[in-house]
């Protein structure tokens, strides 16, 4: 068992009056899955994904990842625990603009204490890895879209995470390049790496294996 | 369209609370300091600008040269030398000469005013010194014998609503005149304060003709006044404290030079006393509203104000402006960049730049219009507080103006150019508000900033430390628990008054919170008016090289103050308050060519062909302020006073300080019933001679902390925009790992590094100035690296302070807020 959610409740308080982000969310994720988070926008599918990554708390229920109880750590713990376990993945893919490729890759790398040598080998493993060698020099806006994601995956890789969550991570990319992605994911998957996606495309949800369909904020 | 330019931009101001407030603060701060200083420098500069052909009067200063290479140029002058240039030159229209005196007026037995502006002057006054003449007696001012003018205020304090025409009034030991004249008053920037002035002619008459032991005028119907003739030595001959200040008016359509060439000739053709014979004597023609700042001769009339101090007063208005100007732009560039979305939008949808600029510029016009009216109505409560007779003037609406307008323009063309017709100025390319800004411009302005900032800490606390030092120097003598009073006036030229003081000091001596009580021509703190350059060894043909001060003191003065003796003895008590026994002090000695202090005791020496016995050596001690070095003095035992006042000093032990000055008056009143006793603190009138440096200080503190508001204020805007414009990227570090300290370190580095460029920029600069400062004291503190590494240290923390702020903020913020799409 990867995480656990029990009964896990999340709302804000607007106007005096209670507005649920999460109703009675339970879920439990073995390692190796592939899932797929769908829903109609607003229907709370990127909260959901926050609360997996530990980003962003919730009112009320439990929350188990690997042997730790989520709901009760202190967020410096948590924060360790998604360091040291979750690779996130964005939709605008959330590279930073002013520094290169191989930058970005080793931006994560920087606050996780490994040595500098170390650090350029697993930058070139993982460029490597992802074919983009030839682009390491090169700044964020001199990519595709499909080329930035796939740095922002290779980032989210770098430290050999347990588990990827990817909130539409083929959102702003064409079809094609959509494919490619969830390719990537599949072999990822394939070699380990528990995988959390929300997706619009039925035909991406495919490819997880598993479908959690989520209506106002209600897992149905 | 016009409205809704209006409405968008006032809308847009509103928005932005924070910003707009930043941004007008620092305009109010920056014009309110201007305006204040402007009004001070215009203030200091106008001295003497006011009289009636201001530029064609001259004072004629005296420049003796002697053989031994001594130089003394003194703002005094013979009598005889304005009465030369007026008799033979025919540029010279008049002339007047004028001696100060230190006197008390009374009104009857009830009423008195000490300390009056008194001076002795020739019927010519009023016509080099233009005054309206409220009120007069007589159209020939200055010929009654009896007769004197006085100022309009001073009739007023003397006489209240009364007519004060032909009223009488006594001066000093006893003197009656008749008040001939009223005269406009002499406004506050004139180093001429005159109250009373009576003639020359008066003077004579009654120091011949007033009988001292009845204290009444024997009137002399036969006296005839002879007019001076400026040929003769006697006008050619008086010691420093009894010359007066010489004044000229050129005729119409003559300059000063071709006076100033005849000067040698001229003097040939006077019979000058041997002294003179022997040195080169020349003229220094001093336009008077050069006076107060230029002149920084011997024997001023009244303390001037100091040409470097408005120097750094412009100095000062520079920086600050340049800070708030710095600050606007820089913040202006800020909230255009913030807008730009918008203004893209315009573009995109037909509006023209001209359009985008004339956004831009009602925002700074309306910016400046209220800054401006904001500090006008600050500054002018200050000034009028602060600055004599002040106001705002033209010249200073004017330049204000230029300023605004100035301001208005560059803060809204800077922006203009670097935010809006930028290349990377295109939301239609990255289709969203995504702007690659070159930062540039905006490090390159908060360094700046920084650099004036750290300035003026360095020179501030440089400053400070000085007047520390000042303050805290050993002085070498004791002011603490001494009180000073003026020598009682009705006893100048009295016979009883070495009797009336031998009482006197019996009678205060006894009381018992006396620890002393002293008689002398200066205390510690006013300037030593007698100067000698006639001591010589009592064998020796010539006198020795130097200017030898000299002080009149009685046995009891050493001790009053404190000051040791070290060698010799003091002097002894005598009945007469009079002996030729002198002290000398440690300076003294090397000047009169002895190689110890124990070599100088039981020599004689002569001065002005007076024999002299040295009883002993007294310690150096500083007389006046630290501005200047200590002189060589001569102390000797008499009652000769320098402008017929001396002073009582009473040291009093630590108990009942109230009580025994209620005993001493009490005293005084028996002995010298027609006057107050009325006394201050030796220590007191000592630091009085810092005012001015104090006050200098006061403003530049003031500067440097509305500079350094002004600099964190534009800190604090570029720190809220960098945060803003760096939250996505702050998010993305934090889920990719990074702890709250290494975000605050990523983003307090950058203004890390603009803090140290500008430390390592003002650091020379501020040395220059400080040094420059440091020039007019001649005892100095030591400007240590402390200070340099405190100044930067201050800058620094400040910064990040003002930083942290913004950045704190952004570090803790939820990730998940920045990174959401939306
Ligand atoms: N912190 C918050 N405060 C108030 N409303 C929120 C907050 N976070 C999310 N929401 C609202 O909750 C709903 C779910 O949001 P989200 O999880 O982003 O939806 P999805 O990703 O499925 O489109 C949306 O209506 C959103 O506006
Ligand atoms: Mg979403």
């Amino acid at each position: 068992m990867l995480l656990q959610l029990n009964n896990i409740f999340k709302w804000v308080n607007s106007g005096g009056q209670r507005i649920f982000l999460l109703k009675d969310i339970n879920l439990n994720v073995e390692e190796g899955e592939f899932i797929s988070i769908m829903g109609p926008s607003g229907s709370g599918k990127s909260t959901l994904l926050n609360v997996i990554g530990m980003l962003d708390g919730f009112e009320e229920g439990e929350y188990h990842f690997l042997d730790e109880s989520v709901h009760s750590l202190k967020e410096k713990h948590r924060a360790n625990l998604y360091k040291e376990y979750i690779g996130f993945v964005f939709q605008s893919y959330h590279l930073l603009d002013d520094l290169t490729v191989k930058e970005n890759l080793e931006m994560p790398l920087l606050y996780k204490k490994f040595k500098g040598s170390e650090r350029k080998a697993m930058v070139a493993d993982m460029l490597d890895r992802f074919n983009i060698v030839g682009k390491k020099d090169l700044f964020p806006a001199q990519l595709s879209g499909g080329q930035q994601q796939l740095v922002g995956i290779a980032r989210a890789l770098i430290s050999n995470p347990k588990l990827i969550l990817a909130d539409e991570p083929t959102g702003n990319l064409n079809s094609k390049q959509g494919e490619e992605i969830m390719e990537l994911f599949k072999q990822l998957n394939e070699e380990g790496v528990t995988i959390i996606q929300v997706t619009h495309s039925e035909k991406n949800a495919e490819y997880g294996s598993r479908i959690i369909n989520l209506l106002d904020g209600r897992m149905i | 369209m016009k409205t809704q330019l209006f409405k968008s931009v006032l809308r847009n101001l509103l928005k932005k609370k924070f910003l707009s407030s930043v941004k007008i603060l620092g305009l109010i701060a920056g014009y309110g300091v201007f305006i204040f200083l402007a009004e001070k420098i215009q203030y200091e500069t106008s001295y003497d600008q006011f009289w009636n052909e201001s530029e064609s009067v001259y004072r004629v200063a005296l420049d003796v040269s002697c053989e031994n290479g001594e130089e003394v140029v003194s703002a005094k002058n013979f009598h005889g030398s304005t009465e030369l240039l007026d008799e033979e030159l025919a540029e010279v229209d008049t002339h007047c000469n004028l001696s100060k005196d230190v006197v008390t007026v009374f009104n009857g037995p009830q009423q008195k005013i000490q300390n009056v502006d008194f001076i002795w002057s020739d019927p010519t006054f009023f016509e080099v010194f233009d005054r309206e003449i409220i009120d007069a007696k007589t159209t020939s001012l200055l010929e009654n014998i009896h007769g004197v003018a006085i100022s309009q205020s001073f009739a007023k304090k003397l006489y209240g609503a009364e007519n004060p025409i032909g009223k009488e009034l006594t001066v000093n030991e006893g003197w009656k005149f008749v008040v001939d004249a009223v005269f406009e008053d002499i406004p506050e920037n004139s180093h001429l304060k005159v109250d009373v002035v009576c003639a020359y002619k008066t003077l004579f008459y009654y120091m011949k003709n007033f009988d001292n032991t009845a204290q009444v005028l024997v009137d002399n119907p036969n006296y005839q006044y002879v007019k001076a003739d400026p040929y003769t030595q006697k006008r050619w001959r008086a010691p420093v404290q009894y010359r007066p200040y010489c004044y000229i008016k050129l005729d119409k359509g003559f300059t000063i030079g071709s006076v100033s060439n005849k000067v040698g000739p001229l003097l040939k053709k006077v019979a000058l006393p041997q002294n003179l014979k022997d040195a080169t004597v020349d003229f220094i023609f001093q336009p008077i509203a050069d006076i107060h700042l230029k002149s920084k001769l011997d024997h001023e009339l009244s303390a001037n104000g100091e040409l470097t101090q408005v120097f750094f007063l412009g100095i000062i208005i520079l920086v600050v402006l340049l800070v708030c100007l710095i600050n606007f732009i820089n913040l202006n560039t800020i909230s255009t960049i913030e807008n730009a979305k918008n203004y893209s939008i315009r573009i995109l949808n037909g509006s023209r730049y001209g359009q985008v600029f004339q956004l831009l510029f009602i925002e700074s016009l309306l910016f400046n219009l209220i800054a401006i009216g904001v500090s006008l109505v600050l500054a002018y409560r200050l000034i009028i507080t602060q600055i004599p007779s002040g106001g705002i003037s033209s010249f200073t609406l004017l330049i204000l103006v230029l300023i605004g307008a100035l301001v208005t323009l560059v803060a809204c063309i800077v922006p203009f150019i670097s935010v809006v017709r930028n290349k990377a100025f295109s939301i239609v390319r990255s289709g969203s508000q995504k702007l690659q800004q070159k930062w540039t411009s905006q490090k390159i302005m908060v360094t700046m900033q920084f650099s004036i900032t750290i300035i003026l800490i360095i020179c501030t606390i440089g400053i400070y430390k000085q007047m520390q030092f000042v303050n805290n120097s050993e002085l070498g003598f004791s002011g603490n628990q001494t009180l000073f009073s003026f020598t009682p006036m009705s006893m100048n030229q009295h016979p009883d008054l070495a009797n009336k003081l031998t009482t006197f000091k019996n009678e205060v001596s006894a009381l018992g919170g006396i620890v002393s009580f002293s008689t002398s021509s200066s205390i510690p703190g006013r300037p030593i008016n007698r100067l000698t350059n006639q001591v010589k060894a009592i064998d020796a043909e010539n006198p020795y090289a130097a200017s030898f001060e000299q002080v009149s003191i009685d046995d009891a003065y050493m001790e009053t103050y404190s000051i040791p003796l070290i060698a010799g003895g003091n002097l002894s008590y005598q009945n007469d308050w009079n002996s030729n026994d002198i002290l000398v002090n440690r300076t003294a000695l090397s000047h009169m060519g002895f190689a110890n202090e124990n070599e100088a005791v039981g020599k004689s020496i002569s001065i002005s062909n007076n024999n002299y016995e040295i009883r002993g050596v007294v310690e150096d001690y500083h007389h006046v302020s630290l501005h200047t070095t200590v002189k060589p003095t001569i102390y000797s035992q008499n009652l000769r006073w320098d402008h017929s006042v001396g002073f009582y000093s009473f040291r009093l032990s630590s108990n009942n300080i109230a009580g025994t000055t209620a005993q001493i008056q009490s005293i005084w009143n028996q002995l010298y019933p027609k006057e107050e006793f009325i006394f201050s603190f030796s220590n007191t009138e000592f630091e009085a001679q810092y005012l001015q440096d104090q006050r200098f200080n006061q403003i530049l503190s003031y500067s440097t902390i509305l500079a350094l508001l002004i600099s964190c204020l534009g800190l604090l805007g570029v720190a809220l925009f960098n945060t803003k414009k760096r939250v996505k990227e702050i998010g993305v570090r934090k889920v990719n790992g990074a702890k709250i300290q290494q975000i605050l370190f990523a983003l307090n580095r950058d203004f890390i590094k603009w803090v140290a460029i500008a430390y390592v920029i003002a650091c020379p600069m501020a040395w220059f100035v400080l040094d420059n400062w440091l020039e007019s004291f001649a005892y100095k503190t030591t400007i240590g690296i402390w200070i340099y590494l405190l100044s930067g240290l201050v800058a620094l923390i400040i910064a990040m302070l003002t930083v942290s702020w913004q950045s704190f903020k952004a570090a803790i913020a939820n990730p998940v807020e920045s990174l959401r799409t939306e």
